[in-house]
């Protein structure tokens, strides 16, 4: 065991040397290191292939623990859109619609300390945003609406809570399979639908039947939106749309381009394409949470536990991989607030 | 150059299109770890400097994707390249397609072996595993 132990610690100095070797990489986490040493070779070849393009190339993220093939993975674009009659749709629907009183006054103020002139924003620090969650299915699309919600909830009415993406993805038409989050926004606000809790209706990993009834829960939402001016929900916003966006709804629904390197990010800044903003394509739905304009990069949560990323969350850089499509935002309604029961004065006109 | 090629559609999460799909209690084809798949094995014949391809369903989105488990194979096999064919749907997490291309370098009986997992989670967490063994004459 001893020996064991002895070997291990080796190991993990000798890919500590390696990595420190190359100054230009962003330093690997300890537990990243760790993990490293039990991959097989394959995998460490892979690593080392992708390093040398990040040194190469002057990027400023780091790889980590995989077990895909060692060789370059090209990315073929092949989506489809949001099909053009949905687009339109959406766009006349969201020019058609105005907000609510209760929303312009909730737009009055904004987050705290949140300012689009700010060079850094972390909505975390502020208590917007929820835990990191681990999606169980293809429902990213659910976790990303509903990060927005749950920030923007905070927001309203104070306290941070947990809905149910399984309910979200039992009602709406997405699944399992994949979906849309403006789906969830649209199905809350224009349904007058609440969410349930997460305790009461947690994440199966299939798809369920839309349950009857409505929840003992106040996750309703009055209003949804699209960052981008013109409404079309295939467009990436630009930076400063979605700063606004935030500072005046919270956290931001959005989507963004999934590779394989995009998978194996363990920290830094991350950056692997220029985003394509003539004609994106994205594959995944995530949430905006900050920013750093000293990196150049947004803060996003992920959806893929605590063990992703840097504790689930990964710095991207604002043009890279189509970050910022479709983004969204949602206003929670502010909820009724049930006050312990008073006792009533006895008001009776005593006649004589 | 004669290229074989075979499709398996493998669906990390569902691929079949939305108007097929269907709101299931029972999605055996879910990525929940819990789930069991019992391993299949396909055999394909090539011979000598024959390039070859595998086409393994996933969803990127969910952070899931086929990788083999070693590379023992590459003295009889090279791997050249692999692609991902993009959300063909449009979905977020929606279904990708990875095309993994081989070359066929000397006579033998060799077994690919992948496995449907996260790069960040131990492999007792993959989800799926596949097994091909590739004849070479």
């Amino acid at each position: 065991m001893k020996i064991f132990k002895k070997q291990h610690a080796l190991a993990t100095a000798a890919i500590f040397c390696v990595l420190q070797a190359s100054s230009q990489i962003v330093k690997l986490p300890q537990k990243y290191m760790v993990r490293e040493v039990k991959a097989p070779e394959v995998i460490k070849t892979r690593l080392a292939s992708q390093r040398a393009i990040i040194v190469q190339n002057k990027l400023q993220y780091n790889v980590g623990f995989t077990s895909k093939s060692n060789k370059t993975l090209d990315e073929i674009t092949g989506e489809k859109e949001v099909p053009e009659s949905e687009n339109i749709r959406i766009k006349q629907y969201l020019q058609n619609r105005q907000l609510t009183v209760a929303a312009i006054d909730i737009n009055k103020i904004k987050l705290l300390g949140c300012f689009a002139t700010l060079k850094k924003y972390d909505a975390r620090t502020q208590g917007y945003v929820t835990p990191v969650r681990d999606q169980r299915c293809g429902n990213c699309w659910a976790y990303s609406a509903l990060g927005a919600y749950e920030g923007n909830y905070k927001k309203v009415n104070g306290s941070l809570i947990d809905a149910s993406e399984q309910h979200a993805e039992n009602c709406v038409a997405g699944d399992c399979s994949g979906g849309f989050a403006y789906q969830v926004m649209e199905w809350m606000v224009d349904n007058n639908k609440n969410l349930e809790k997460e305790s009461v209706l947690p994440d199966a990993g299939v798809n369920q039947p839309c349950g009857g009834g409505t929840p003992a829960t106040n996750y309703y939402a009055t209003d949804w939106g699209i960052v981008d001016p013109s409404g079309d929900i295939n467009k990436i916003a630009s930076v400063a749309a979605i700063k606004e966006a935030m500072c005046k709804y919270g956290p931001i629904a959005a989507s963004v381009q999934v590779t394989a390197a995009f998978q194996d990010y363990t920290n830094g800044a991350f950056f692997e394409f220029a985003s394509n903003y003539g004609s994106p394509s994205s594959n995944h739905a995530i949430t905006l949470v900050g920013w750093d304009d000293d990196k150049g990069a947004w803060l996003m949560k992920n959806s893929w536990g605590t063990e992703w990323g840097e504790d689930g969350y990964m710095w991207i850089k604002y043009n890279s991989n189509n970050i910022g499509r479709r983004a969204a935002w949602i206003i929670a309604k502010k909820a009724k607030i049930i006050g312990p029961a008073v006792p009533i004065k006895d008001i009776r006109v005593k006649t004589q | 150059m004669k290229v074989l090629t075979l499709l398996i559609f493998l669906y990390a999460c569902g691929a079949s299109p939305k108007s097929e799909s269907t709101k299931s209690p029972q999605n055996p084809e879910s990525n929940n770890p819990a789930d069991t798949t019992s391993v299949k094995t396909d055999s394909i014949t090539v011979k000598v400097n024959e390039t070859f391809t595998i086409k393994l369903g996933t969803s990127m989105g969910t952070g899931y994707a086929w990788s083999t488990t070693d590379s023992t194979y590459s003295k009889n096999i090279s791997l050249d390249s692999v692609s991902v064919i993009s959300n063909t749907e449009g979905k977020e997490d929606g279904a990708d397609l990875q095309v993994f291309h081989f070359r066929a370098l000397v006579k033998s009986t060799t077994v690919l072996d992948f496995i449907h997992k996260r790069s960040w989670e131990p492999s007792e967490k993959a989800d799926k595993q596949k097994k091909y063994t590739v004849i070479i004459k």
